[in-house]
């Protein structure tokens, strides 16, 4: 496709529904001959999974499901479902990234955008400028950003309290969202890993990740045998007494 | 102690980390964000590995500052001896905590000793020296039988100290076993195990205990004056999977036990040592860990799992730190990978991955037949069951399966650090841990010789066996499966030296009576 030499539509060209229309050459970007067969398919699909949704329903309605008791969700649950979830999601990431490899935007793409960016804003500038009175009048001289700094510059310059009572709120705001919003910092890797073992086990009071990972390999190859961990001696010295 | 209680711990931060973050953040909200950015690099997490000093600190202020540990040790002053530590590693300085707070628990308290057991060193920005702590605990008040004898517990750590000019700072200390057969300096170095790393400038070797490791060898690598770590371990699977599956699973792991951690794509990996000239069967694969609740302040930290697979021999070596100690000293960390290498390149894969299980557990295979030359002892497994030795925490561990899905499993369980040797009591006590941890009720069984059931269940001595012996049949609390066993056989045997806990289930008549058998044959001569 050669370099464009169209102007980016705007927004309101993007909402016409003929603009297209006015602006390509008949033919210049044909639609596919299927097009139309697959977005009728498409929609029929989806037609049809509606109505097996509602076939579901007549069979199983949902008053009747109302008539059982909720059990009470495992202790886990939200945590089990979450992972599930996060597990699924990082599995189709993968899929995908395996697949695909991202382009580069081109050059041309990124001159474009931001030759349309900048038009945009000049187009939404220019009216304001339009509107502004004359340099120098009431108007102006009260509400400009220069004169709004002349007066508080003038106004701290006569008030020196006003400035220090600004910094002190700034402090005493910045003391309350810490208190509310600081927090320890987490544990570690090491420890995080080290609580979920049994603390009557030597590994976890190792100062490695690495010995969780091999006892739940251990358990995850072997389900049904004994744990192969060694005993924690002060656990075990202690456990006497 | 109620062993199966974990108390809940958080780390503690310093006083001085506490002003500190309350002085970036009203810098922050000021709009002074360089100014808190500054302050922040200078006194931040990530420690910089600036010129160290010339000489080691000496002896003398090292047991000084010792000394200052032992008294707060005695008074169970957790805060205070924490206090004293400028911590290089926070995941070190977390378990270090959580071993104290293990110990402080002891009734009557500990009373500690330490001493020095070799010279001072530098390593890095550091001084490094390796101490000796004697605990002392006296006899139970009013106590009898074990309970009531004093004992002493033997702990060693590497301790590592920064000079500052108002004196010596602990940053840094690290359990480690007394015995360090593989350990020249800071190089491991393991014949059988077919492996050597380290000697590399800067980092220390500490290597770790058997127990604490789950598996018969492991180190771990300290870039001292940073948070950057290296965990080398070996690990035998008989079914030699590729780099790339163990790699994956690993990653898929520790994901399991720790949602925050996010693993990546596993990616082929090789060793530097043997990228140009790569040795028949040797496979490599990384992935790497995205760990954002870590280093949460520096921007996060990230692991990479490096497996190296020669056949079913593998070399685990888990790199970790924060983000921004990665980006410092990505030098530091590729020269310690470069150190590493297999020792022999050109031998039979079987025999790579059977060396160490030799070499380590002193146990092997003769047909179905286990022998252990360490610990003298001998089981006949079932002459139609495939055999497999494992690698672990135990001291050795072998099992049986049975064309029709039956199991024999033997393992060695050697006496622990903190205790002097088993006994029958200390051995019904960890059975008791094991079955609870396994979902299974005990109760006596008979001694398939005689048939009769010892009285009580208790321990009893069979000629030729070698120590006491016991048999108990154990029972799930509640069938976790269609496949789940629903009925194990056990027999026990405990010496001073060892304890052996020999389990199984049969899921046929005559895979009953040949785990009977093998049961039987279990004997120390």
């Amino acid at each position: 496709m050669d370099a464009p030499d169209r102007p980016f539509p705007s927004e309101a060209e993007w909402l016409d529904p003929e603009w297209i229309d006015r602006v390509l050459k008949p033919g210049e970007f044909p639609v596919s001959t299927d097009f139309v067969e697959r977005t009728l398919q498409a929609i029929a699909e989806q037609a049809t999974a509606t109505a097996l949704e509602a076939e579901l329903d007549r069979c199983l309605p949902a008053a009747a499901l109302r008539t059982f008791t909720a059990p009470e969700p495992s202790a886990d649950f939200v945590a089990s479902t979450l992972a599930m979830l996060r597990q699924d999601r990082r599995a189709r990431w993968r899929e995908l990234l395996a697949r695909h490899v991202a382009p580069e935007p081109s050059p041309q793409f990124v001159a474009r955008t931001l030759t349309a960016l900048d038009a945009e804003r000049d187009a939404a500038a220019a009216p304001v400028r339009g509107r502004q009175p004359a340099s120098g009048s009431a108007t102006s001289g009260s509400n400009g950003p220069a004169a709004m700094a002349q007066r508080d510059a003038a106004g701290t310059r006569g008030r020196p309290g006003r400035r220090w009572g600004w910094v002190l709120l700034t402090a005493a705001a910045a003391t309350v969202l810490w208190v509310t919003f600081w927090r320890a910092a987490p544990d570690p890797i090491e420890l995080r890993l080290a609580n979920n073992e049994p603390d009557t086990f030597a590994h976890a009071y190792a100062a490695s990740p690495l010995p969780a990972v091999l006892a739940t390999l251990a358990n995850t190859s072997d389900p049904y045998a004994l744990p192969s961990g060694e005993a924690d001696g002060v656990w075990l010295l202690l456990s006497h007494r | 102690m109620n062993g199966n209680a974990s108390p809940t711990m958080h780390l503690r931060e310093p006083a001085s980390a506490c002003v500190r973050h309350f002085v970036l953040a009203v810098l922050s909200w000021l709009g002074i964000a360089s100014a808190g950015a500054s302050l922040g690099a200078q006194t931040g997490d990530g420690k910089e590995l600036g010129t160290g000093p010339s000489r080691p600190a000496s002896a003398d202020a090292i047991r000084a500052v010792l000394k200052r540990l032992d008294d707060y040790f005695d008074r169970a002053d957790l805060a205070g001896y924490l206090a004293m530590f400028d911590a290089d590693h926070p995941g070190a300085q977390a378990m270090l905590q959580r071993q104290l707070q293990q110990l402080f628990g002891a009734r009557p308290p500990f009373r500690r000793k330490s001493t020095l057991v070799t010279e001072p060193r530098l390593v890095g920005p550091r001084t490094v020296v390796r101490v000796r702590h004697e605990l002392h605990l006296a006899g139970a008040p009013g106590a009898v039988g074990p309970a009531a004898a004093p004992k002493t517990l033997v702990l060693d750590t590497m301790l590592a100290l920064r000079s500052d000019p108002k004196g010596l700072v602990p940053t840094f200390a690290v359990e480690m076993p007394a015995q360090t057969a593989c350990v020249r300096g800071d190089l491991f170095h393991c014949q059988a195990c077919n492996y050597e790393i380290g000697a590399v400038p800067g980092w220390l070797c500490v290597p770790l205990r058997s127990d604490r490791a789950e598996s018969f060898e492991a180190a771990s690598f300290y870039l001292l004056g940073t948070d950057m770590a290296c965990d080398v371990t070996v690990h035998i699977d008989a079914d030699a999977p590729d780099a790339l599956s163990v790699a994956r699973v690993l990653g898929e792991t520790l994901h399991e036990l720790d949602a925050t951690a996010q693993p990546g794509l596993p990616t082929p990996w090789l060793p530097p040592a043997h990228r140009g000239h790569t040795p028949k069967g040797l496979a490599g694969a990384s992935v790497e860990i995205d760990l954002p609740a870590d280093a949460v302040a520096i921007g996060g930290a990230r692991a990479v799992f490096h497996v190296v697979a020669f056949g079913g021999l593998q070399h685990l070596l888990l790199v970790r730190g924060s983000r921004r100690a990665w980006q410092q000293h990505a030098d530091d960390v590729h020269s310690l990978l470069a150190s590493y290498r297999l020792l022999e390149s050109d031998c039979d894969l079987a025999l790579a991955a059977a060396r160490p299980l030799l070499h380590h557990t002193g146990g092997s295979l003769q047909g179905s037949t286990y022998h252990n030359k360490t610990f003298a002892l001998d089981l006949q497994g079932p002459a139609t069951w495939k055999a497999q030795l494992r690698c672990g925490g135990a001291a050795f561990r072998v099992v049986w399966v049975s064309p029709d899905g039956s199991h024999l499993w033997l393992t060695g369980y050697a006496v622990p650090d903190g205790v002097t040797q088993w006994c029958r009591e200390s051995a019904d006590r960890w059975l008791h841990e094991l079955c609870t941890r396994a979902g299974l009720d005990v109760r006596p069984a008979p001694d398939p010789a005689s048939g009769a059931t010892t009285a009580n269940g208790e321990w009893c001595e069979r000629a030729g066996c070698g120590g006491q012996t016991r048999f108990v049949v154990g029972t799930p609390h509640e069938p976790s499966g269609p496949d789940a066993p629903r009925q194990r056989f056990m027999r026990l045997l405990v010496d001073d030296d060892l304890l052996v806990v020999a389990d199984g289930h049969a899921t046929t008549d005559a895979d009953l009576q040949a785990l009977r058998q093998a049961l039987d044959s279990l004997r120390r001569p």
